[in-house]
């Protein structure tokens, strides 16, 4: 159902139906408040018109003295051009606040400009071109590359082709948007919003902010709106795309025909140029979640799911822990308090090292999950181990069920059941009781756990995402050797969607 | 019109500009439209600014020149004379008062806006500089980006979202200074 705001939005941009003008000024008729809403929006739209168009101006005027021409906005005041005509109408759509020009003398406006040239020319903002480096070789494993160029990892590169014959990378580009490939695969980056994937497997996150990222297959244009995606571009050149999360725009180049994906839903686009909805399947993509989250190695009982769909409460196993990546990269927006900050091994309750991280950190959150299979009438005892490196350090472990139902709202959404008391870790010291530690580095969690009877286990990794914990960037350089690191994952991908 | 007038005249505009051109385009839904009406308006306040009280301060004369763009608007809305222009006239006169209301917060807001824009970059800002800046429809933005105009509409109304609570949020904390 559309809300009123949406319709307020639709109006300003004269998009609304008459019905929607009707619903819209009634509702404003119903309530002073509701007035007062609506010009608050009026208000914003109002300032966009003129800061943008201030900006535009001031930035056509200085491209106008560098050519040593004069200005368009002096074009504008010719009393040869016809007030109605289209060239005119096309023209005062970016002049405003300008529209004094005709009604005054032109020392009046010489006045203005100055006024308003002043007010603006702060705020002038160019886009970068494409050939300046827009993303950063984020983490390569076992990777060979194809064609002639590779890469390392850290290395800065704009408009590019990436060939892998095997292995994986992920790229991170300054507007957010994450990619990360499964060789063998091409893939040309065109611009900071473009893409081409020829062949391969991908997955792309694209954070708020950065809607809009498009990725082109030979017969398919999936445009991102916010969201998480895959594409599998087959031997056969089809296309399947997966949303995991939010929405993606899948269109046929050359054609009017186009679909909305959804959370969930997947699409296979053949030659035959029809769009074909198929049952959605993640697990093609599933060895690419670790190098896409941030998991640098793991070892022992460690396995993956895929950071969408969101419940794991119920996935479970004897001997496997899950790593469940929560969502996308945030922002704390207010303290987060975490059960353990200091390196070292934590086998009792009264040994931890609660801390409260403070807000405004931009951090990646994990929950480690193990869950086994109960059946409710044999008293079971399983136990598991293993250890996880991330490749940026962790901030905090939240292992306590106070801090884990707590954070739950900070991350929400995979529903691991935090609430519950008997998911937190049972740091006794005897038999049955957990083990947690974290490296000196603070990269490594290593686990060892206990799950008798109708327990099981949970545990919230804090890691930091912010810039300055990203690898030092260096320039890609042609033909360079390949810096990746050796890292190896040697858990087993997740068999079903995570379900 | 003296030189002083002129002036004087030129410095109250600008500073009431934005707040008329919010009223007229909260009504006239059209860039190019909105323009040509505060166009007419700026060109009526000038040959009437001799009636304006010499000694009224900015806000005095913003609440004049937005008296001026309600008939101005009304004028508009009646010769396009549908029911859409019909349903918008009936509430002009408590929009231009809401806007009244609300005008202790248009610094602030402008202010908060300022900081909010510099967080925006990537593919919202260059549609919003499309839209804003250039004033082009959805439609043209999209062909221009290789987009659908629904993905154009999606991503300004996010957008739109977005920079207004951003907005409410600095005012909310108070925080606008950067």
């Amino acid at each position: 159902m559309t809300s009123m705001e949406d319709i307020i939005v639709a109006h300003l941009h004269d998009e609304a139906s008459v019905d929607e003008v009707r619903d819209l000024f009634e509702w404003i008729r119903e309530n002073p408040e509701n007035a007062k809403e609506f010009v608050r929006y009026a208000l914003l739209h109002a300032q966009l018109r003129g800061q943008l168009s201030g900006e535009l101006r001031a930035r056509k005027s200085a491209e106008s003295a560098t050519a040593d021409r004069p200005t368009p906005n002096i074009a504008i005041e010719s009393p040869a051009q016809s007030p109605g005509s289209k060239v005119a109408r096309r023209e005062r759509r970016s002049r405003f606040p300008y529209v004094l020009a005709s009604a005054l003398a032109a020392s009046l406006l010489m006045v203005l400009m100055m006024v308003v040239f002043r007010k603006t020319d702060e705020s002038i903002a160019l886009l970068p071109p494409t050939q300046q480096p827009f993303a950063t070789i984020a983490q390569t494993v076992d990777v060979a590359w194809g064609g002639e160029r590779s890469f390392g990892k850290g290395d800065r590169t704009a408009a590019n082709t990436l060939e892998l014959r095997e292995g994986f990378v992920r790229l991170e580009l300054d507007s957010g948007v994450r990619v990360t490939l499964q060789g063998p695969a091409r893939f040309e980056l065109i611009t900071p919003e473009r893409a081409k994937l020829t062949s391969g497997l991908l997955t792309a996150t694209v954070p708020l902010g950065a809607e809009g990222f498009r990725v082109d297959t030979p017969n398919a244009e999936v445009t991102d709106l916010g969201t998480a995606f895959g594409i599998h571009l087959d031997d056969n050149g089809i296309s399947n795309v997966s949303v995991f999360d939010g929405e993606v725009d899948v269109a046929l180049p050359d054609s009017t025909e186009k679909r909305l994906l959804k959370e969930g839903e997947s699409a296979r686009i053949g030659n035959g140029k029809v769009i074909e909805s198929v049952d959605f399947d993640g697990t093609v993509f599933e060895k690419l979640w670790p190098v896409s989250s941030g998991i640098e190695s793991s070892s022992g009982a460690f396995r993956f799911t895929p950071p969408w769909p969101r419940r794991i409460r119920f996935v479970r196993s004897d001997d496997d822990i899950f790593v469940v990546p929560e969502g996308y990269i945030t922002r704390l927006t207010e303290p987060l308090t975490v059960n353990i900050t200091t390196p070292g091994e934590y086998v009792h309750e009264k040994s931890l090292t609660p801390l409260e991280l403070s807000s405004g950190q931009t951090v990646r959150s994990f929950l480690l999950h193990f869950h086994p299979e109960h059946d409710g009438d044999r008293r079971r005892f399983a136990r598991t181990a293993g250890s996880i490196r991330f490749e940026r350090p962790v901030l905090g472990l939240i292992v306590l069920h106070e801090e884990l139902a707590a954070s739950a709202d900070v991350f929400p959404g995979r529903r691991a059941g935090e609430s519950l008391e008997h998911r937190q870790l049972e740091l006794t010291g005897n038999r049955i009781g957990d083990v947690i530690a974290l490296s000196d580095d603070r990269q490594t969690v290593s686990l060892d756990l206990a799950a008798p009877t109708r327990f099981s286990d949970l545990v919230r990794v804090i890691v930091d995402a912010s810039v300055e914990a990203a690898p030092t960037p260096t320039t890609a350089t042609d033909g360079g050797p390949d810096r990746s690191t050796d890292l190896k994952h040697d858990s087993k991908p997740l068999d079903s969607n995570g379900e | 019109m003296e030189h002083a007038q002129v002036t004087r005249f030129t410095t109250l505009w600008t500073q009431a500009q934005t707040s008329v051109f919010a009223v007229i385009s909260s009504t006239v839904t059209n860039f190019a439209d909105a323009e040509d009406v505060l166009q007419k308006v700026s060109t009526i306040a000038v040959s009437k600014f001799a009636t304006f009280d010499t000694d009224g301060d900015g806000d005095a004369f913003t609440g004049w020149a937005i008296a001026i763009a309600r008939f101005e608007i009304l004028r508009h809305l009646r010769d396009r004379g549908t029911d859409r222009h019909e349903y918008i006239a009936e509430s002009v006169g408590q929009i231009a008062d809401a806007f009244e209301e609300i005008r202790s917060e248009y610094d602030n807001r402008r202010e908060a806006l300022n900081q909010c824009m510099k967080q925006l970059q990537g593919r919202p800002r260059e549609v919003l500089r499309k839209r804003y800046g250039e004033g082009l429809k959805t439609g043209v933005i999209a062909k221009l980006l290789g987009l659908t105009a629904g993905n154009v509409s999606v991503i300004l109304n996010r957008t739109y979202r977005k920079l207004r609570e951003c907005v409410d949020g600095r005012l909310a904390t108070g925080s606008q200074a950067p």
